[in-house]
């Protein structure tokens, strides 16, 4: 008897984890079929009182058309060091990185977005350092390619300066 | 709580800039003038940077537009009574303006809160209430004097950020929900 109610409630359990995690928030993971072009690393410092606070944070990738709409097309959560993700080269995608705070005595939570426009070189990879260190957040883009500009910063650009053709 | 402490801030600077529910300052110089009084809970700060003037107006313009340009949620649950819990969403618009002079540069912050009953009890400027100005300007050819007029609360982690542009130590933009 026992052992039929344990079962329930780990199946209970279960169900409620899928819909936690696959269901209301309206993100989806993103495929990451491409060749991976970018090297995402990360770092997450939380300036929370006695560090009871978290913070985590994501890439939301768009494709972006020749009229500068976008289209969704996932998120990757950003764990750990280093993230490789893949999106198409050639083609403009506009990549949003969340930054989500929430502190466990204040009941408060805030998200902070920081997006750029990217257009991958084919045969080149890009370096992204995304930050978050006692509330200063950064990202930064790096194309990698080779000889003489071995290493450029890339510029951020907002979807305001997408040029619709 | 954090909605709470932004709305006192409102509230209170409403008070000490403009005298009870008189005008809030309508312009950059009017809140200059209005925090150089000395005014309840606000700030004037001074420093000079080994930087030239032209970096750091650079600097200044480029973060400000990456940085200080956007709308904010904040969300705050709190608990009540026995299982209830409270929601309370603040929507706040960081609209910065970066003029760009020959020996001045003037970074000016407006905040326009949108929250479900606020009341705002002193007349809101075009592009929301004053609540930083950050002046650059030079002084020699690789010394640029900054000045800050702020609150002296709920504004830690954009000072923090906007020193930090000025003397190069800083890279990334401030949190804005903090």
């Amino acid at each position: 008897m026992q052992k039929k109610l344990k079962r329930n409630l780990s199946l209970g359990l279960f169900i409620v984890a899928v819909f936690l995690i696959s269901g209301c928030s309206g993100l989806k993971t993103y495929p990451n079929t491409h060749k991976k072009n970018l090297s995402i690393s990360t770092e997450l410092k939380t300036s929370a009182f006695l560090g009871l606070g978290s913070v985590k944070a994501s890439m939301h990738i768009y494709n972006v058309d020749s009229k500068c709409q976008t289209e969704y097309m996932g998120t990757v959560k950003l764990y750990g060091k280093k993230t490789e993700v893949g999106i198409p080269s050639g083609k403009t995608s506009f990549l949003s990185f969340s930054f989500d705070t929430s502190s466990f005595f204040g009941g408060t939570s805030g998200s902070v977005t920081n997006g750029t426009l990217l257009k991958p070189r084919k045969g080149n990879t890009y370096d992204i350092t995304a930050t978050y260190i006692d509330d200063i957040y950064n990202v930064e883009i790096f194309r990698i390619g080779k000889g003489r500009y071995k290493k450029q910063e890339v510029e951020s650009r907002s979807l305001s300066e997408c040029k619709a053709k | 709580m954090k909605k709470f402490i932004n709305l006192l801030i409102i509230i209170v600077l409403g008070f000490s800039l403009s005298g009870c529910f008189g005008a809030a300052p309508q312009s950059a110089e009017e809140y200059r003038k209005a925090i150089g009084a000395g005014g309840f809970l606000t700030k004037f700060e001074t420093f000079e940077v080994n930087r030239s003037y032209k970096k750091v107006s650079k600097i200044f313009k480029k973060q400000a537009k990456k940085c200080l340009n956007m709308s904010v949620k904040t969300t705050t649950s709190s608990r009540t009574g026995y299982g209830g819990v409270m929601r309370q969403v603040m929507i706040t618009d960081y609209n910065t303006k970066v003029k760009v002079g020959k020996k001045r540069t003037e970074l000016a912050v407006q905040q326009h809160h949108t929250s479900a009953g606020m009341i705002k009890l002193s007349k809101e400027p075009e592009g929301g209430y004053f609540f930083l100005v950050a002046d650059a300007t030079r002084i020699g050819k690789n010394k640029t004097k900054i000045d800050i007029y702020s609150p002296s609360i709920g504004v830690k982690t954009m000072l923090k950020a906007i020193k930090g542009w000025a003397t190069g130590k800083v890279k990334g933009c401030p949190d804005l929900t903090k």
